[in-house]
């Protein structure tokens, strides 16, 4: 059947960009998939290797000094496999004028069993020598040899870097007060315990203990008996592995990735599925004739059912041997620059036969599953249409009473739309697709837009943070407008077993400069009596409204009443008055000031500038710009493919009637406008339909996302709505030129001649 | 020797709740060699006919037989191959597959048969071998009805059906068709059975069968067929 197969080829030259069109439909289906799957897997491998190689904790607890002889205890645990005990402080220090917060943490004399160190320049240090987290030595210039001069209770010392070093507990900088967190401003310096023990002046003391153990069934058991030897001490937090501040964040930020590595290119390739279906049919439709002759001359049903889905089979090649090609070359680059924001010391890059295969078959199935639902129309075309030719049915609503207002053309273009039903409400699912992808993309820096509004402009109001107790001195300072002490401090609420550590924040009555937002934007007050706790909190440990519960707090083992509960966007915390800490035994901590000079706040201990922390999460945000402009690109492009193929599909297919139109002396900008009008109702549907699903999809995000430690407001500002409408109408007027200009330079006499002969 | 015979033939089609009676019980029979012209007005029931014969349609009733073999009763897969042995069809739209070029249209049947006839053979028996590398966009209708001829011819088939070949040509090159397919079925003995509305063709006929409201009406043999030049409409 060689023959065959040269008409099959000759067909698609014939319409090579109708081809190339839903070719790179699969393309991407197939090499989105196999690249952002196998970068997920790359990504996970990295870890896994990167925490194996490091043993990285079951389980830790973090507690108030107490003595290091506890360790021993811990050791003799059944089922406990290596233990290290740590103290670990909070220090400042200063690099080119900016003041950056520091966590001091202990090792031992040897690199420990538990959370080992990587090494990767330098060597483990001695007294009076630290090591340095090797992200946070390069954003910052650090380099081996260097000195740092560390502040930590008021006295400044000295540290020589040794070396710089990986550690599994920091791939990902998160603290509980900070989530915020970004590389460059917060630091960890691991310092020798002796060293640690004169700095804190905490001799013979430890403050968390972190514990690897031999059989991960036994997590729980083993945990609890940890934290019985260090409940007399009052514990700050406690977690298994998989509630390990960093790693948790990394799990959810992977298995977001997983969503999407599987949902994009499952949507693309269901579109690629829809996209061939309606070139085929078309095709199909086109050659009733054709395939009609070829059953009269004697070819069986099979062979031309056969002959039709080589174009299936010869996309799904195109499409998957380049997708394949590509998706490497996408998972080396995007595991790469993934990796590279983290604190890992390298990065796997395999090749996943599975994933190849999985993609393969997908990006080869695709295209055949669209061939054989077409097969139906070529298995029911009988041989006897040759004999008496073939015409196009198109079923036409009645529509006339509507249109009759408009003009001929315009009705023309209206009723095209309802021509072929399954065709335009592809054509509307591509654009819709095209609108989610853009404007969810766009809705993403609108959320942290939002999110840095909420944080700079709502509840942190102020333009520095004090690291000391009283506010008199700092207000008699030229420039201060306003100064607020207040505490901040970490708290550990546990009920019916469950335990949920989060930061306690005692604010001043009459102040403006700290406040408590939900989520609807409604202001809260710190409460009279009792602490305001955030929604995710209330809702894991079942607790409401008016009910007390037990807490940990600095001071021990204290009962609280919730006096009200809040959904809290972006870091949640539980609020109480200062008054109220203060009847607890509490000092004020820390003093927000409004106004002033940063350097001259930095004689009542280190500052935080608010302006400083919010362009360091704005450059660090912008740093994400890339995947939010290909997403942009992916969307549009995606919009593209799909209307530049069934509008040129739409416009070959009525070739004669255009020509007709043509023949009677309508212009090319009249039947080209007649096209606009057809396809930007569609374009203003989909328009209309994408928005609310892409909402939809942000809401999805924001349940998928949310945590007892950060809860981002997906928004979406009209700004996106505004670009997501002129990207969606400029890909329409671009998709629209391929047609258009074989509409202008279409010979008459030639379609003329189809339509006779 | 009879090739083809059709005993009490109907064919009935339905269409919403109206039965459309197409054949009523058609008796004809073509032999070996014979150029046979079934004549009639549109809707007389000739297509259906043609189609039957060739075993692109089927009767409701009634047996039809290609030499000994009873094709009415055969299934879907023995009439493919049952057209694909013995059968030639030329259409009035010659329905070639634009993309190919005329050798390749030929070549397309030839596939389909064990021992098909040299391709280039064939266009040179209607006179196109020169013309074998163009599309069918580049020729004239004449030409692409000789190619579909061509391609009719390259099976070597037993019987050759024609419906309304020269409908969508002008008379002269309608004219020139006609020499071809006369000259094949002299030269090469080859059956034709040709359709058509158009009186004046019967004239170069064997003979004629009149057709009118699904029934043949009249049988006619011409004595001395006229040849098609001697034809004018």
């Amino acid at each position: 059947m060689r023959t065959l197969l040269i008409k099959a080829i000759r067909d698609l030259k014939a319409q090579k960009w109708q081809f190339l069109a839903v070719s790179f439909l699969v393309f991407l289906g197939v090499a989105l998939f196999s690249g952002l799957y196998s970068s997920y897997l790359n990504i996970e491998a990295t870890y896994k290797k990167f925490y194996t190689q490091t043993n990285f904790e079951d389980l830790g607890v973090e507690f108030n000094p107490a003595p290091k002889d506890l360790l021993k205890m811990v050791k003799a645990i059944p089922g406990v496999k290596a233990v290290v005990g740590r103290l670990t402080a909070y220090a400042t220090m200063e690099i080119e004028g900016r003041e950056i917060r520091l966590k001091l943490v202990s090792i031992p004399e040897e690199n420990s069993k538990v959370n080992s160190l990587f090494i990767v320049e330098g060597v483990y240090p001695k007294h009076n020598e630290v090591l340095i987290l090797k992200k946070f030595a390069d954003l910052n210039g650090i380099s081996v040899g260097q000195v740092l001069h560390v502040r930590l209770n008021g006295k400044i010392y000295d540290l020589r870097v040794s070396g710089s070093a990986y550690s599994p507990e920091y791939i990902l900088i998160s603290e509980r007060t900070n989530v915020l967190a970004s590389p460059k401003d917060m630091g960890v310096l691991f310092v020798p315990y002796n060293m640690m023990e004169e700095m804190t002046g905490l001799k013979g003391k430890i403050t968390e203990v972190h514990v690897k153990i031999y059989d991960e069934d036994r997590a729980d058991e083993i945990l609890n008996k940890v934290k019985s030897e260090f409940r007399l001490y009052g514990l700050k937090s406690f977690y298994k592995r998989e509630g390990q501040p960093s790693y948790k964040l990394l799990k959810m930020d992977l298995e977001g990735f997983k969503h999407i590595a599987f949902m994009f290119p499952s949507m693309l390739l269901l579109i690629a599925v829809l996209a061939v279906y309606i070139l085929l049919s078309r095709i199909v439709i086109e050659q009733t004739g054709i395939i009609a002759v070829l059953r009269a001359l004697g070819y069986s049903k099979r062979t031309v059912i056969f002959h039709f889905l080589t174009y299936s089979i010869l996309i799904g090649l195109i499409g998957t041997s380049l997708g394949v090609l590509a998706g490497y070359y996408i998972s080396a680059g995007m595991t790469s620059s993934y990796v590279d924001v983290l604190n890992v010391p390298y990065h796997v890059t395999e090749i996943y036969s599975n994933v190849l295969l999985a993609s393969a078959i997908a990006g080869l199935l695709a295209p055949l599953i669209a061939g054989i639902f077409t097969t139906k129309r070529i298995a029911e075309i009988e041989p006897a249409i040759a004999m008496r030719g073939f015409k196009i049915e198109y079923k036409v609503l009645g529509l006339d009473r509507l249109l009759r207002r408009f003009s001929i053309l315009t009705r023309l273009a209206i009723r095209n739309i309802f021509r072929n039903p399954k065709r335009t409400l592809y054509t509307l699912f591509g654009v819709v697709m095209g609108v989610v992808l853009i404007a969810t993309s766009l809705a993403f820096v609108d959320s942290v837009d939002e999110m840095l509004h909420i944080q700079f402009d709502k509840v942190q109001t102020f333009d520095y943070k004090v690291e000391c107790s009283n506010p008199t001195d700092i207000k008699r300072l030229v420039g201060v407008e306003e100064a607020y002490p207040l505490v901040e401090t970490w708290i550990l609420l546990e009920r019916n077993g469950i335990a949920k550590s989060s930061v306690l924040i005692g604010l001043p009555t009459g102040q403006d400069l700290f406040n408590i937002y939900d989520l609807n934007g409604r202001k809260h007050h710190p409460p009279p009596k009792g602490i305001i706790l955030p929604k995710f909190i209330a809702e894991n440990l079942s607790i409401a409204k008016g009910e007390e519960i037990y807490a940990f707090i600095e001071i021990g083992k204290v009962r609280l009443k919730v006096y009200d509960i809040v959904d809290q966007p972006l870091i949640p915390a539980c609020y109480a008055s200062l008054e109220g800490l203060e009847r607890l035994g509490f000092r004020p901590n820390e003093v927000i000031v409004k106004g002033g000079d940063e350097n001259k706040l930095k004689r009542f201990g280190a500052v935080v500038s608010m302006k400083k922390l919010r362009e360091n999460i704005v450059e660090m945000m912008s740093m994400m710009s890339e995947f939010f402009a290909f997403s942009v690109l992916f969307g549009a492009s995606l919009a593209f493919a799909e209307i530049f193929n069934t509008t040129t599909i739409n416009i070959l297919e009525r070739r004669r009637e255009i020509a007709t139109l043509r023949m009677l002396g309508y212009t090319v900008k009249e039947i080209a406008i007649s096209i606009l009008v057809e396809t930007f109702t569609i374009g203003l549907v989909g328009l209309l339909l994408g928005f609310p699903l892409a909402i939809l999809t942000l809401k999805g995000f924001e349940m998928t996302y949310k945590s007892e430690m950060f809860n981002m407001p997906f928004v979406m500002y009209p700004r996106t709505i505004v670009v997501t409408v002129v990207v969606i109408v400029l890909t329409l007027l671009a998709s629209l030129i391929p047609g258009i200009r074989f509409v202008a330079k279409m010979e008459i006499d030639k379609v003329t001649k189809e339509v006779t002969g | 020797m009879t090739i083809l015979r059709f005993e009490d033939v109907w064919k009935v089609y339905r269409m919403g709740k109206v039965e459309v009676y197409a054949l009523r019980g058609i008796d004809l029979s073509v032999e070996e060699g014979e150029f046979v012209v079934v004549l009639g007005p549109s809707g007389s029931g000739k297509t259906t006919m043609l189609n039957i014969a060739g075993g692109i349609d089927k009767p409701t009733k009634g047996k039809v037989f290609f030499r000994d073999l009873e094709i009415s009763s055969f299934d879907e897969k023995e009439l493919t191959i049952f057209r694909r042995r013995h059968v030639g069809f030329v259409f009035q739209f010659f329905n070639l597959i634009p993309t190919l070029t005329a050798r390749e249209n030929v070549q397309l049947a030839a596939e389909l048969v064990e021992n098909p006839r040299n391709v280039d053979e064939v266009l040179e028996i209607v006179g196109l071998r020169h013309r074998a590398n163009h599309l069918p966009t580049e020729m004239s209708g004449g030409e692409q009805q000789r190619v579909a001829i061509a391609r009719a011819l390259v099976k070597n088939p037993d019987l050759i059906l024609c419906d309304e070949p020269t409908g969508n040509l002008d008379f002269e090159t309608g004219k020139r068709v006609l020499r071809v397919m006369r000259d094949i079925n002299r030269e090469e003995d080859r059956t034709f059975l040709l359709v058509t509305h158009n009186a004046v063709i019967a004239n170069m006929a064997d003979r004629v069968i009149h057709f009118r409201d699904g029934r043949v009406v009249k049988e006619e043999t011409n004595p001395e067929p006229l040849e098609p030049e001697e034809l004018s409409w």
